[in-house]
């Protein structure tokens, strides 16, 4: 045990020892916590990560240290939320759109005191280039750690080998780290990233609570005194207890019972009218970016057949779904991107649940040679229930039309590892689009471009020349009139050709306590702004 | 005695290399390919193919396992892929906590279950032993689960009595790392108020884990019971003047243990095996959360660990019921 | 209902006991009106087939019948109490252990396994040592189980208290057991078949030990035994049983020099070979779930004559000296005036 952590327990655990004398009942001391320094405490529920690094995680969960602990150059803001300078204040591009320049904001003071500079900024990016997983690959296709330089103590250019479109979009992404804290817990060159997995390095309204996090289980953070965008609220909360609850019966007792304030995200729609009734908690509704659709393996027999997959399309009941296993709780998405980004043509129809349109395609298919007899196999993800429930509702649809569905299921580890490979991946399996950056590339260019092939993102095996121009263009140009008719004209024909079944857009639910006012979604993932916050009462 | 405990000792090295070989080949064989999940959704095929390269994982199967082994023997257990930690760190945290909830569901299995199933036996077939009956098949029959939530409806949200979840309530801070068993931690640090406070926690989560295994041990003894009252030596001790009271709770009762002793050491398994369900319910942060993510992640280094941690706790456990055993019944003890 | 009483009163007699098994079959009744005495310093053999109820009746002596037997009639008194008006916690409070010592038949399964012999002896000692003892301690227990050992000639006695049952041979066990049943003082001692189980050799020390232990602290001895040898060479009386009843009872010279009954004839006939069948006497104890009518003998009886399975007969006195009781139709001829009270 380090000093300060003995020092922390005896300060807290006399405090805690005076205010529950020997003798009293021992739930004595809860309501004393309670009623001291607890009590002032958000404590929140939602997901942690396993670790706090912001560069080697990204996650739902992990935007909630990310937003709150660090600051970024650019952070999303506004609805729909649009990439907007943070530490950044002035940014120049050159017209071709490869050289861009940043003046970091004066003034930002790390949480041990020292100021931020251009050499952080350059740190941090560099970190972010080097660390194959998290952030860094979504960077790497068009940056080097060469390409990132301080041109002043706070001014900085990045370079980039390519015009690159959603560069900006990407920029929240990137937490900007203390480098002198990180190069001196730098071990073995591991760019401190055994050190900061516990630790924070940054300037964010927030500070962890040194020695408080226990990977999945527990994280305590403290508001910075001074932090430079200020409070909004004269009361703001002083300390967070991040205090997850892994099972779903449980979680919501502890919310109804306040032992939380919030709950994750996901609580599902059997639960919501229990939550909307239950004193003292409220039910917030999140709007979401994420999508949710089935890939289809475009290049296997018969899955390669035009008309085969229309009539996957057609079978799928869209409605049913939607109305019954989510119980309303999303809306119809016809085509790749989520129907509230622009690049989503507004008036594409996508497919209805129609089954003799099915069976004519069917019938097309069969008297093209399509291999449509051959049983083919829907992949299901182990602990998410509604990929099994979409599975059941397709198998028993194409059965009604002669088509025969198994359903197998992997973990997702598992899955990831057989999309890697065209022989070995999937005929159907299901996942979601989540966000990582606000972008239409972020959904369309990520599964559709010929890049993603060898990597779940290009699980359906799709090459089309066309679509992979269009959304090269799209991503080079840094006009954004011509960037939305590429993603719609890219749309359009990923629709025209049924490459995949887009079902929805989600809506995520949280389940709040009254007392905590203010509250607001952050635009991704868990990253809401915790500074908007106050506790009443 | 302690030639009894080296020589477990040194029987548990082979069984402990079996289950290293057989966890290494069972994380290998996996359909999970530990780099592509670890690069996440943004990466190329080539950078998750250099992420393999970094891991060693393109190396042929039995130089990875000879390059783990001299890992493993200079008492290196890895490195989580994603918190970074040393797999040792994580499990230093996370395994007393199971241990703790382990060893009080034991406790309260034993001090419960001997004594229901030697009352059952010597009021066999009576009412108390219908009702004892009755407990012990519902105990196994019972869905842990559910009986969680029910204790946790009642205790917690109805009555308010114990906490809902957690070790300790958020904000109260971990005790000095002395045992890693809070109670006892507390205890030492002379903290009364939180000892109780964390000895309340533990009280849903062990019922709940303990329950089946108290039926189990019950009904053992039941039997052990019924059967040891047959014994000449019974015959003999009442005829020569015992009172029904010493012969019953103390020499009736010791041989009977025998049996229910073996049984305990097997039941520690059930108690590791089922607190996974039992600690996701609770939130308690043990090594069950920490597996299951790991597994899923296809974290490789933490699953071999913590399995191999499991089976040493396993093996221990069982020296010492062995060792208890030995106690227990000096036949034992000269046949070792 | 006769009982060739002696003057004094005896140490311990039993008169008419009956016990009765409840068994999923139907109630067996396994001891029928059985009888018996051992007066002070009396060695009684008790000398029977396997079966015959021997063990019953040591069993309800000592009030250790198994919770499914009853006892419907009979009397049992020991030095003038009733051992029927009394409850198992009294039984084990005051006379077991303490006036009654205890012999059981196989040494090896009878002690506790899991306890050293010391701890078990002690036990004894804890609840039973004799009011009128100077000391009652643990320590005096040990002193006096000590000397115990060293005239049962166990070799080490101080050690010997320290061990368990499994590190004694067979014949030092029961040397165990008969110094635990000597420990408190009793006044009888009941010795259930101890020496069955043992090897020839073991057995004559055994009883040869038992004889002299019997002489200097004049105790009385209810000696089991389904061997006449043992008994011609221990015992002063004899008392035998068929089928849960007392057929012949007397002075061991004249039952065994002249035995009227013709079951007990047949045993003494077939001396000194164990009785794994019964010289000339075909068949074997019937089951006390249907005991036959009459003389429980009579269809093994080669003397059987039509009255026998008429009607039950009954023990009655025989004239003359030494005393000599019998339960036979032929004894029961001269009606009720030769039947003793």
């Amino acid at each position: 045990m380090r000093r300060r952590d003995l020092l922390r327990y005896s300060a807290t655990a006399g405090a805690l020892g005076a205010l529950a004398p020997i003798g009293m009942p021992g739930f004595a001391v809860r309501d004393a916590q309670a009623q001291g320094a607890g009590a002032a405490a958000l404590r929140w529920g939602g997901n942690l990560s396993r670790t706090l690094d912001p560069h080697t995680v990204y996650d739902v969960p992990s935007a909630f240290t990310r937003v709150n602990l660090y600051d970024c150059l650019y952070e999303y803001a506004g609805n729909p939320p649009e990439p907007k300078p943070l530490l950044a204040t002035e940014t120049r591009s050159s017209a071709d759109g490869k050289t861009h320049d940043f003046t970091i904001r004066a003034g930002v003071k790390f949480h041990d005191g020292s100021e931020l500079t251009a050499e952080d900024v350059v740190y941090s990016f560099r970190r972010m280039l080097a660390l194959p997983q998290g952030v860094g690959p979504a960077f790497r296709p068009f940056m080097k750690a060469e390409g990132v330089t301080a041109t002043g103590r706070h001014s900085v250019r990045m370079e980039l080998q390519f015009p690159y479109a959603p560069f900006f979009a990407c920029l929240p992404m990137v937490a900007i780290m203390n480098k002198r804290l990180m190069e001196a817990n730098t071990v073995n060159n591991d760019w401190a990233a055994a050190w900061v997995a516990g630790n924070d390095a940054g300037s964010g309204p927030y500070k962890v609570v040194p020695g408080s996090f226990r990977p999945l289980d527990s994280l305590d953070m403290e508001a910075v005194d001074g932090y430079w965008r200020g409070w909004p609220h004269s009361r703001p909360i002083r300390q967070v207890l991040c205090r997850p609850v892994r099972d779903d019966a449980t979680r919501l007792l502890a919310v109804e019972k306040g032992d939380i304030d919030s709950t994750h995200s996901y609580i599902r729609p059997d639960q919501h009218e229990r939550v909307r009734r239950a004193p003292g908690l409220r039910l917030v509704e999140e709007p979401q970016l994420r999508t949710y659709l089935l890939r289809v393996h475009n290049g296997r027999d018969p899955m390669n057949n035009l008309d085969f997959r229309k009539a996957l399309s057609y079978a799928f009941p869209y409605e049913l779904f939607i109305q019954r296993v989510l119980r309303g709780t999303a809306v119809r998405s016809p085509g790749p991107l989520p129907v509230s980004l622009w690049g989503h043509p507004r008036d594409l129809q996508g497919y209805k649940h129609d089954l003799d349109a099915a069976r004519r395609h069917l019938d097309a298919a069969r008297r093209a040679g399509a291999n449509v007899t051959r049983e083919i196999t829907f992949t299901a993800l182990v602990g998410f229930d509604e990929t099994e429930q979409a599975a059941q509702l397709l198998q028993s649809e194409l059965r009604k039309i002669g088509v025969t569905m198994r359903i197998a299921k992997a973990v997702w580890a598992n899955a990831v590892q057989m999309t890697q490979r065209e022989e070995t991946s999937p005929d159907i399996w299901s996942h979601w689009g989540s966000t990582y950056y606000i972008d239409p590339d972020n959904w369309v260019g990520q599964f559709y471009s010929k890049a993603a092939l060898g990597t779940q993102r290009g699980s359906s095996w799709y090459r089309d020349d066309e679509t992979d121009g269009m959304l090269a263009a799209a991503r080079a140009t840094l006009d954004r009139a011509e960037r939305q008719r590429l993603y719609e004209a890219a749309s359009r024909r990923l629709v025209d050709q049924a490459v995949d079944v887009w079902i929805y857009n989600g809506m995520a639910y949280r389940a709040v306590r009254e007392r905590v006012k203010g509250y607001r979604p952050g635009a991704v993932g868990d990253g809401l702004d915790l500074r908007e916050l106050w506790l009443e009462g | 005695m302690l030639a009894l405990i080296l020589r477990r000792l040194a029987l548990m090295i082979p069984v402990l290399l079996g289950l290293l070989v057989l966890v290494f080949v069972l994380t290998r064989i996996v359909p999970a390919d530990p780099a592509a999940v670890l690069a996440g959704e943004q990466a190329s095929p080539e950078q998750v193919a250099a992420i393999r390269a970094t891991l060693g994982l393109d190396r042929p199967l039995h130089v990875q396992f000879v390059r783990y082994l001299v890992q493993v023997a200079s008492g290196d257990f890895g490195t989580s892929l994603y918190t970074h930690r040393p797999v040792v760190q994580d499990l230093a945290e996370r395994m007393p906590a199971t241990i703790e909830l382990a060893l009080a569901s034991m406790l309260l299995a034993i001090l419960v279950g001997i004594p229901l199933g030697a009352v059952a036996a010597v009021r066999r077939n009576g009412w108390l032993d219908q009702i004892i009956r009755v407990f012990t098949i519902g105990g196994l029959a019972v869905a842990s689960f559910w009986m969680a939530i029910m204790l946790q409806l009642v205790f917690s949200m109805q009555l308010d009595i114990l906490p809902l979840r957690g070790r300790v309530d958020a904000g109260v801070p971990a005790p000095p790392f002395l045992t890693g068993l809070y109670v006892i931690d507390y205890l030492l640090a002379g903290n009364l108020a939180l000892a109780r406070h964390a000895l309340w926690h533990l009280v849903l989560p062990s019922v709940t884990l303990a329950l089946p295994a108290t039926a189990t041990i019950a009904r053992f003894t039941r039997s052990s019971v019924i059967e040891t009252l047959q014994k000449d030596f019974v015959a003999w001790e009442r005829a020569v003047g015992y009172p029904r009271r010493v012969m019953l709770w103390k020499y009736v009762l010791r041989n009977s243990l025998s049996a229910t002793v073996t049984q305990v050491g097997l039941l520690f398994g059930l108690f590791l095996s089922g607190s996974i369900v039992v600690e996701a319910v609770f939130g308690w942060p043990g090594l069950g959360d920490y597996l299951f993510s790991a597994i899923t992640t296809a974290d490789y280094q933490p699953v071999m660990a913590t399995t191999l941690a499991i089976g040493v706790i396993y093996a221990v456990v069982n020296i010492m019921v062995d060792l208890v055993q030995a106690r227990i019944d000096p036949r034992v003890a000269e046949q070792r | 209902m006769s009982m060739p009483a002696p003057a004094p009163a005896p140490m311990l007699s039993v008169d008419d006991l009956s016990v009765v098994i409840d068994t999923p079959e139907g109630p067996a009744r396994v001891l029928d009106r059985a009888s018996l005495a051992v007066g002070a310093g009396e060695i009684v053999g008790l000398v029977g087939e396997s079966g015959c109820g021997k063990s019953t009746l040591v069993k309800a002596i000592l009030g250790v019948l198994p919770p499914n037997a009853r006892m419907p009639e009979g009397r049992m008194l020991f030095e003038g109490r009733d051992l029927l008006a009394l409850d198992e916690a009294a039984l084990a409070r005051e006379v077991r252990g303490r006036r009654i010592g205890f012999i059981p038949q196989d040494p090896a399964l009878a002690l506790n396994p899991m306890f050293t012999v010391g701890t078990q002896l002690l036990e004894i000692w804890r609840w039973h040592a004799p009011e009128n003892a100077p000391d009652r301690s643990r320590a005096a227990g040990r002193a006096r189980l000590i000397d115990l050992f060293r005239r049962v000639q166990i070799p080490d006695p101080e050690q010997a208290l320290a061990r368990y049952p499994h590190q004694f041979s067979g014949g030092q066990r029961q040397r165990v057991l008969i110094a635990a049943a000597l420990l408190c003082g009793p006044r009888l001692i009941v010795a259930d078949e101890p020496t069955t189980a043992l090897d020839v050799t073991t057995q004559q020390q055994i009883l040869s030990l038992l004889a002299e232990l019997a002489r200097d602290f004049a105790l009385s001895v209810l000696f089991v035994t389904h061997d006449f040898g043992v008994v011609s060479q221990l015992c002063s009386h004899v008392t035998v049983m068929y089928a849960g009843q007392t057929v012949e009872t007397g002075t061991k010279r004249a039952v065994l020099a002249a035995p009227r009954h013709p079951y007990s004839a047949a045993l003494v006939a077939c001396h000194p070979d164990r009785m794994a069948d019964l010289a000339g006497i075909p068949g074997s104890v019937p089951s006390p779930l249907a005991p036959p009518s009459g003389c429980r003998f009579h269809p093994r009886c080669p003397e059987a004559r039509p009255g026998c399975a008429a009607r039950p007969t009954r023990l009655v006195a025989l004239a003359g000296d030494p005393p000599h009781a019998l339960n036979c139709i032929m004894a029961d001829a001269p009606g009720p005036a030769g039947a003793l009270p």
